[in-house]
């Protein structure tokens, strides 16, 4: 059993399921909202293959039925707003720790909320190549049905690159 | 071309293909194959779990002896989780070499001994990520059947860090 220092372990994670980027802590009165707001969370240069990408909550959402999809969206060359996947089950109460997570597969595959809170039995196995070459969109959220009114969230990423010198930022 | 690794060299290959491991020590079954609810990892932060299983180092003894995996988070307090279903297969008789396996994919899938000792046949085919970015939590292991009176085994966790971090270490 290797002592490996911190920064050797993130490394290795890295390596295995793709480098990590993520938001920071997002109110959900302000981006979990009803009228499918879409907002904009990584900027995708060049192609990405995802290999994970759920939202964790940070602290307790409040109980409204608002539900949400992943986006892409192309600005170099235009290419209007596109699912990356289908509508979730309404995120109601989700507590800290809590996942909703993409699964991958096909577009009309639905994000998964967790069962239990903390443990997500189900990732992206099929995973997602996302954005084309010399490409510049974003990944974003669609919401819908309602708005929170309290709790915070973060939306992480796991990635490697698809196409010379891509890579993902987050925007917000 | 075989390669002259050093040790090192071979463990870091293994931790780069299949994330990195950790054991527990040597138990006796008689506090580890209990109803009685232990403790084997304790959990820093999110992880993916990418293997995860029993393996018996001393025969087990005659008792039909079953286990279910489960998460408990004590910051946040999160009481405990299933992890997986309680096995079907118990570890009477189950001779050195045994291991039983945590397979994924669900919170209801049930642990499963390998067929022959010695040999995997059985894996965590769907990886699993638990914990939550900053939290401080464990896993743990409770029997149902009969509580084992002889023979031991090591726990060990195949993982890869999923927040800034995130880390595993044996619980004992």
């Amino acid at each position: 059993m290797a002592n490996y220092a911190p920064s050797t372990r993130a490394r290795i994670a890295d390596l295995i399921t793709g480098m990590k980027v993520e938001t920071g802590t997002l109110a959900a009165a302000t981006y979990l909202l009803t009228g499918n707001e879409n907002t904009q969370m990584f900027n995708v240069i060049g192609r990405v293959k995802v290999m994970q990408m759920y939202l964790e909550v940070m602290t307790v959402l409040d109980t409204k039925a608002t539900v949400l999809f992943f986006t892409y969206t192309s600005t170099t060359p235009t290419i209007t707003v596109q699912p990356i996947n289908a509508v979730c089950a309404t995120m109601s109460g989700m507590k800290q720790g809590a996942r909703l997570t993409c699964l991958g597969t096909t577009v009309a595959t639905a994000a998964v909320i967790d069962a239990q809170t903390a443990i997500t039995p189900a990732i992206m196995i099929e995973k997602q190549i996302i954005g084309l070459k010399d490409g510049t969109g974003t990944i974003g959220i669609d919401t819908a049905t309602a708005s929170m009114t309290s709790g915070t969230f973060k939306i992480i990423m796991h990635y490697v690159p698809a196409s010379d010198g891509a890579y993902v930022t987050n925007i917000l | 071309m075989s390669r002259n690794y050093k040790p090192s060299t071979r463990e870091y290959v293994g931790d780069l293909v299949t994330g990195m491991r950790e054991d527990t020590s040597v138990g006796n079954a008689t506090t580890y194959i209990t109803s009685s609810q232990v403790e084997i990892f304790n959990v820093y932060g999110r992880v993916m779990i990418l293997e995860m299983y029993i393996e018996v180092i001393t025969a087990i003894s005659t008792t039909a002896s079953t286990v279910l995996f489960n998460y408990t988070s004590s910051t946040p307090v999160i009481t405990v989780q299933n992890l997986s279903a309680t096995s079907t297969d118990t570890l009477s008789d189950a001779p050195r070499g045994d291991r039983l396996n945590y397979v994924g994919g669900s919170v209801l899938a049930v642990p499963t001994l390998s067929a022959t000792p010695g040999v995997g046949d059985e894996a965590c085919v769907d990886p699993t990520i638990v914990g939550l970015e900053s939290g401080i939590g464990s896993i743990g292991v409770v029997t149902a059947g009969a509580d084992a009176t002889g023979g031991t085994v090591q726990f060990s966790i195949h993982y890869i860090p999923m927040s800034d971090g995130a880390y595993v270490e044996g619980a004992f």
